[in-house]
């Protein structure tokens, strides 16, 4: 941490020493092997394992290709320009539907969680309204909107982001320590200053996971949309792949999808970590 | 008597919005919003006669079958990651790639390997469920006190015990939490497999209302699935606050919470 760093109220936590006998889990007393030699090696057995199952006829390759065929679907398919369109597809109407999820759900959020009457009002709704699968929403919005354009992926990715997101904000607001804006009050900052300075910071972790888990939803439901009702996204693709009877490039288009997914969460992490690490001790992680 | 007055002020909204649609949909001409009065009347006919055995009941056991499966094996290698470092070091890669893969992709595999029915959708749906359940039990049983552990050993607890009498409460919380997460996911799935891959359920019978213009009906569905989302959250909270009811830091929590 560095000396720069402005000192919050919560930043104190992060300088007290930590109880005896929990050390902190460092990646310092692993080995090179450890970390990275005997995972890799394991995945290496894995798909080594799989090859060798599928191909002397233990498993089914009618319905489980060997990895090595998969591989080589996917060396293909990433040749083609229409996997990446539809990525593309899949990614643009997914970015469009968070952002919209962002611009509603953080105002509303920081709204619902500033004022005690709104809190009540709509807090035991949201959490109802949570609780209810966005997919459900899909037959109605492929009538409102059609399959065709970017639109349904996009609503469906709003539609499943903006609750999460929205209700984090909230929580988040709730959260502030009122002994950290006593003192905000008592330095004689006003309403304005007391937002920015004291209200967002804190928040911000809340928001963060809020942003994270809108991310992750909303790419599953931006990929279900596609994937459902056709379209040009990727889940149209692996559908595609599945009724031409093509095992191998159903799997490998799992693959990518997996892939992108994986790329989007890392990105998200290390957004959020760079961005709060003033924060990271007293930062809640919600999976 | 706070708690009641809570409760009156939450109910505001809903009626509210529930009158406002009923007003304004009575009158409504749109085929795509059918006034809530023929909506609800659809509801009743539909899951209390016609579809209760056929589409809601399959889907509700489908959910079913799949949440226990999916949590058995989320607590069972989730505590083997949690207790050892190595073995987790080995899988995660696996895992954090599987998991990655958003539900809805995995539909078509689940086909090519189940063909349609029971085991498909009990596959997606565990499927679903077992990743967030697997990643809170982890890192609930990693981070277990040391202390406990400490005072458990240091009193001849055997390992089954020290497992069933300190690793597995004192991680309780984090598992409960992943299990709320894991049911929201859970209930996604199961709409997710009705819709692709079946001709019954849930899923099902909202698209194929909408393909066959059947808009209350449709409506219906979707109100009906809202309400096994609320009452599916509501039974994991009762049996959260049976099974947590002991533990300090959570009552602390919830005390915090419902006073906040």
């Amino acid at each position: 941490m560095g000396a720069d760093v402005p000192v919050h109220g919560s930043a104190q936590v992060a300088q007290k020493p930590l109880p005896s006998g929990v050390a902190p889990r460092s990646k310092a007393g692993l080995t090179w092997w450890q970390r990275v030699g005997e995972p890799a090696l394991v995945v290496l057995c894995v798909i080594g394992a799989w090859e060798l199952l599928t191909r002397t006829g233990v498993l089914p390759a009618k319905d489980l290709p060997p990895a090595t065929v998969i591989g080589a679907a996917f060396i293909g398919d990433i040749q083609q320009s229409r996997v990446w369109e539809a990525l593309g597809a899949t990614l643009t109407s997914w970015a469009v539907g968070l952002a919209g999820s962002i611009l509603v759900g953080i105002p509303a959020g920081l709204l619902l969680g500033s004022s005690q009457l709104a809190y009540r009002l709509f807090q035991p709704s949201l959490e109802f309204v949570r609780t209810i699968p966005s997919i459900a929403a899909l037959p109605l919005l492929i009538l409102l909107l059609g399959t065709r354009g970017y639109q349904l992926a996009a609503a469906m990715t709003f539609l499943g982001a903006v609750w999460p997101i929205m209700i984090q904000t909230m929580y988040g607001v709730r959260d502030v320590d009122p002994t950290t804006m006593d003192a905000g009050r008592a330095y004689g900052l006003g309403p304005f200053q007391l937002f920015i300075r004291i209200v967002l910071p804190s928040a911000f972790p809340y928001i963060a996971t809020g942003l994270r888990l809108g991310a992750v939803v909303g790419l599953l439901l931006s990929v279900a949309a596609s994937l459902i009702a056709g379209g040009t996204g990727i889940g149209f693709l692996i559908v595609n792949a599945s009724f031409s009877g093509v095992p191998e490039l159903v799997y490998a288009r799992i693959v990518l999808t997996g892939i992108v997914g994986l790329g989007v969460t890392l990105t998200l992490v290390a957004i959020e970590s760079r961005l709060l690490f003033w924060h990271a001790s007293r930062r809640r992680t919600v999976t | 008597m706070t708690r009641l007055r809570g409760i009156a002020i939450g109910l505001v909204v809903p009626i509210v919005f529930f009158s406002i649609w009923w007003v304004l949909s009575e009158r409504s001409t749109s085929p795509y919003f059918p006034p809530l009065r023929r909506t609800l009347t659809a509801f009743v006919d539909i899951w209390f006669f016609a579809r209760f055995f056929t589409d809601l009941l399959p889907s509700v056991g489908h959910f079913l079958s799949g949440l226990t499966l999916g949590l058995a094996a989320g607590v069972v290698v989730g505590t083997l990651m949690g207790l050892f470092p190595r073995f987790n070091r080995d899988v995660a890669p696996m895992t954090e790639f599987v998991r990655a893969i958003p539900t809805a992709a995995l539909v078509p595999l689940g086909l090519i390997l189940f063909g349609t029915g029971f085991v498909m959708e009990t596959f997606l749906i565990s499927l679903a469920v077992f990743f967030p359940i697997l990643v809170s039990t982890t890192a609930g049983v990693r981070g277990v006190d040391p202390v406990y552990l400490e005072v458990a050993r240091s009193y001849g607890l055997s390992f089954s015990d020290r497992l069933w009498r300190v690793i597995i409460p004192a991680a309780a919380p984090q598992i409960l939490a992943g299990c709320r997460v894991a049911i929201a996911f859970g209930l996604a799935a199961t709409v997710i497999a009705n819709m692709v891959a079946s001709g019954s359920g849930l899923g099902f019978f909202i698209v194929d209302a909408q393909t066959s213009f059947r808009l209350p009906d449709m409506w219906a569905g979707l109100i009906m699935i809202g309400l096994l989302g609320y009452l599916a959250n509501t039974a994991f909270v009762v049996v959260e606050h049976r099974l947590l009811g002991w533990h300090r830091g959570w009552r602390g929590a919830t005390r915090a919470a419902s006073a906040a």
